[in-house]
């Protein structure tokens, strides 16, 4: 079955920054939210590794277990969107999600949060495909034209892998069998199969 | 002979390169112009028409300020019919399936997968929490909250509920024992009273709303949908939030006028071994103004609210001094903490409203029954009503008037 | 009875109080969440 997956090869990645740049850019998204950002790891030393990171699409997603008002739901190709008009801004979600994804405008007095806001895999939101409403509230629509995620068509060194987990997962392992090394998928273990049939 | 007018014509050609190099040197330079093909061979690109040169300075546009220029010219119709997904149903069992197939993948990733690890760097944004780039904590925070705490409650609730509906038929209710006077006397004053309700009012409000925002998802969705139940919910959030200060106002005014009357005193314990005497029919045990079990209801409200105040204060300014592992069990300490504090104020409510005759009025009207309070709090009326305790603050109660029993 | 409905009406009173004072203290311009910045950055976080 089709579905979708980020893989970072963080052996390609060389922390260009054109990922999260161009998603920023694309999607027009709120001052002060990184969809996408860059991890370096080991910064300075010779095992520096910089990994990209935005929103895993998780199987199982802990986001969507703890959200009060379930206004995070999944599509069949496994991306996880959310709707702003029912999100309440609470922050559970980013207390559930191992990777940091959901993020909020808002710091007001009270806590209130404001609406959250996150990576969409480039695949907008509940309102109506590529409708002028749906890039206002969660940004360009792709995977309805049939293309895949900016981060990942932009990507310098093909470093950010974007689209169906099979045919990813086989672009990587050929890389690394042929240079010999890899340092794995990031992030898949929690995402992909961290599930343990929670509630 | 010769070799001189060679000489001379040898001269005669350098003076004419020399005057060449002088009109080069003096003259403007020259431009290099497109030629759309190699230079001096032949031509190679077809020159640009009209049409392509506009084409490409719209999508030179593609690089402006998305705020500015909305999405690309290029997002246009979609290659996905609209409205229908892309398999049949991901609701219910189909849902479930689904999800079955994608783990069922485990297998064929396992040669890249790594092990699921806290990991933390350095991402050149100003806030440190964006330097933590997984943290598997996550999904434990959703076992305990979805399991623990929301079957906790459930739980605590009802079996609160369970065990005082038990207790009521089983033992029925408390009775004073001995026949009324006819008199009443002064339990609680003006302002005990009025501070009691605004907390218990304040207490039930931010109770009510704190098991919206728990059970929501659960309870309310389903009847409600989603945009009304998210009305509901949100409301409930700044519900929550704005009864914080009665609350607390109200607490710490209790710990002013009763804390030191809820100190242990030696009456506690032998209460304590006889459960009060509400088992019984028999002579209760004796008790100064507080017997035990309202110490410990006591306590534990001042506990209770201490806690609640702290997480609920960090969970309103999450970063201030923390981070999101210690916020996970910030908010699993609200949660459950609530829930125990709920299940105890049942207690509370139960025992002073049907579980014991005559104990409503020390906080409705504030005068009880003499009968009542000889009865329940023998220490406290012997000091209240003894010669030394005239005129003093209404917290040890006032003599007893003539006036008949409400 | 009537302290009863006092300290209602002194909770709902408190509480509506909160409430404008929430709106009140809150800036007008949107604080980005995480870094309680305002707009343009004036106090970055040292790393």
């Amino acid at each position: 079955m089709t579905r979708m997956k980020f893989l970072l090869d963080s052996d390609r990645c060389i922390e260009c920054n054109a990922c999260t740049t161009i998603c920023k850019n694309e999607h027009d998204v709120p001052w002060g939210i990184n969809r996408r950002r860059l991890v370096t790891l080991n910064d300075g030393t010779a095992d520096e590794q910089s990994i990209s990171m935005a929103c895993m699409h998780c199987t199982d997603a802990p986001c969507m277990a703890v959200c009060p008002v379930d206004a995070i739901y999944q599509t069949d190709l496994g991306i996880v969107l959310h709707s702003k008009d029912v999100c309440i801004g609470c922050g559970y979600c980013y207390y559930a999600c191992p990777f940091g994804a959901p993020q909020y405008p808002q710091a007001t007095t009270w806590g209130s949060r404001g609406k959250m806001d996150k990576c969409t895999f480039c695949a907008g939101g509940p309102e109506e495909n590529n409708s002028e409403a749906e890039y206002e509230k969660y940004g360009r629509n792709r995977i309805a034209e049939g293309k895949l995620p900016i981060c990942a068509e932009v990507c310098s060194t093909r470093a950010l892998l974007a689209g169906d987990g099979e045919v990813v997962r086989d672009i990587y392992e050929e890389r690394v069998a042929r240079r010999g090394y890899g340092s794995g998928a990031w992030g898949w273990e929690t995402a992909y199969y961290g599930s343990e049939a929670e509630e | 002979m010769i070799v001189r007018v060679l000489g001379g014509l040898v001269a005669l050609a350098f003076a004419e390169l020399l005057v060449l190099t002088a009109i080069e040197t003096f003259s403007p330079p020259t431009m290099v112009v497109p030629t759309n093909g190699v230079i001096a061979g032949p031509a190679d690109d077809i020159p640009a028409d009209q049409a392509a040169l506009d084409a490409l300075a719209a999508r030179t546009s593609l690089q402006d300020y998305r705020g500015d220029t909305g999405p690309s010219p290029d997002a246009g119709t979609g290659v996905l019919a609209e409205g229908t997904p892309l398999s049949p149903g991901t609701t219910g069992e189909s849902g479930a399936a689904l999800v079955n197939s994608w783990l069922a993948n485990e297998n064929a990733d396992a040669g890249i997968l790594r092990e699921a690890q806290h990991l933390e760097g350095h991402a050149s944004l100003p806030a440190a929490q964006y330097g933590v780039l997984e943290q598997p904590e996550g999904r434990d925070f959703r076992r305990t909250h979805n399991g623990l705490i929301k079957d906790g409650g459930g739980w605590l609730i009802f079996g609160a509920g369970f065990l005082l509906a038990a207790f009521l038929l089983l033992r029925g209710r408390v009775p004073i024992g001995r026949s009324s006077e006819g008199t009443t006397i002064e339990r609680f004053d003006g302002i005990e009273r009025t501070n009691h309700w605004m907390t218990a009012v304040s207490f039930l409000a931010l109770a009510l709303t704190g098991l919206v925002l728990l059970y929501n998802k659960n309870l309310l969705v389903s009847w409600l949908g989603a945009e009304a139940a998210s009305s509901l919910t949100s409301a409930c959030l700044f519900i929550h939030l704005a009864f914080i200060a009665p609350f607390l106002i109200g607490v710490g005014l209790m710990a002013v006028l009763w804390l030191g009357q809820n100190l242990p005193d030696r009456y506690d314990w032998p209460w304590l071994k006889r459960f009060g005497g509400m088992l019984g029919d028999g002579e209760h045990p004796p008790a100064a103004r507080f017997n035990a079990g309202q110490k410990i209801i006591f306590w534990g409200v001042m506990l209770g609210a201490l806690v609640e105040a702290a997480s609920g204060f960090t969970l309103i300014y999450p970063f201030f001094w923390t981070d999101v592992n210690i916020l996970q069990w910030v908010l699993i300490g609200h949660a459950g903490v609530g829930l125990l504090f709920i299940a105890m104020i049942m207690g509370h409510i139960y025992i002073g409203t049907v579980g014991m005759v005559g104990a409503i009025h020390a906080m409705w009207s504030g005068r009880v029954d003499t009968a009542w309070a000889k009865a329940h709090h023998s220490v406290w009326y012997a000091r209240a009503t003894s010669p030394e305790a005239a005129g003093e603050h209404p917290g040890s109660g006032h003599r007893p008037d003539p006036a008949p029993a409400e | 009875m009537t302290t009863f409905l006092t300290g209602l009406a002194l909770a709902l009173a408190l509480a509506v109080a909160s409430g404008f004072a929430e709106q009140l203290l809150d800036e007008s311009t949107p604080t980005a969440f995480y870094t309680q910045y305002t707009y343009p950055p004036s106090d970055p976080v040292a790393d």
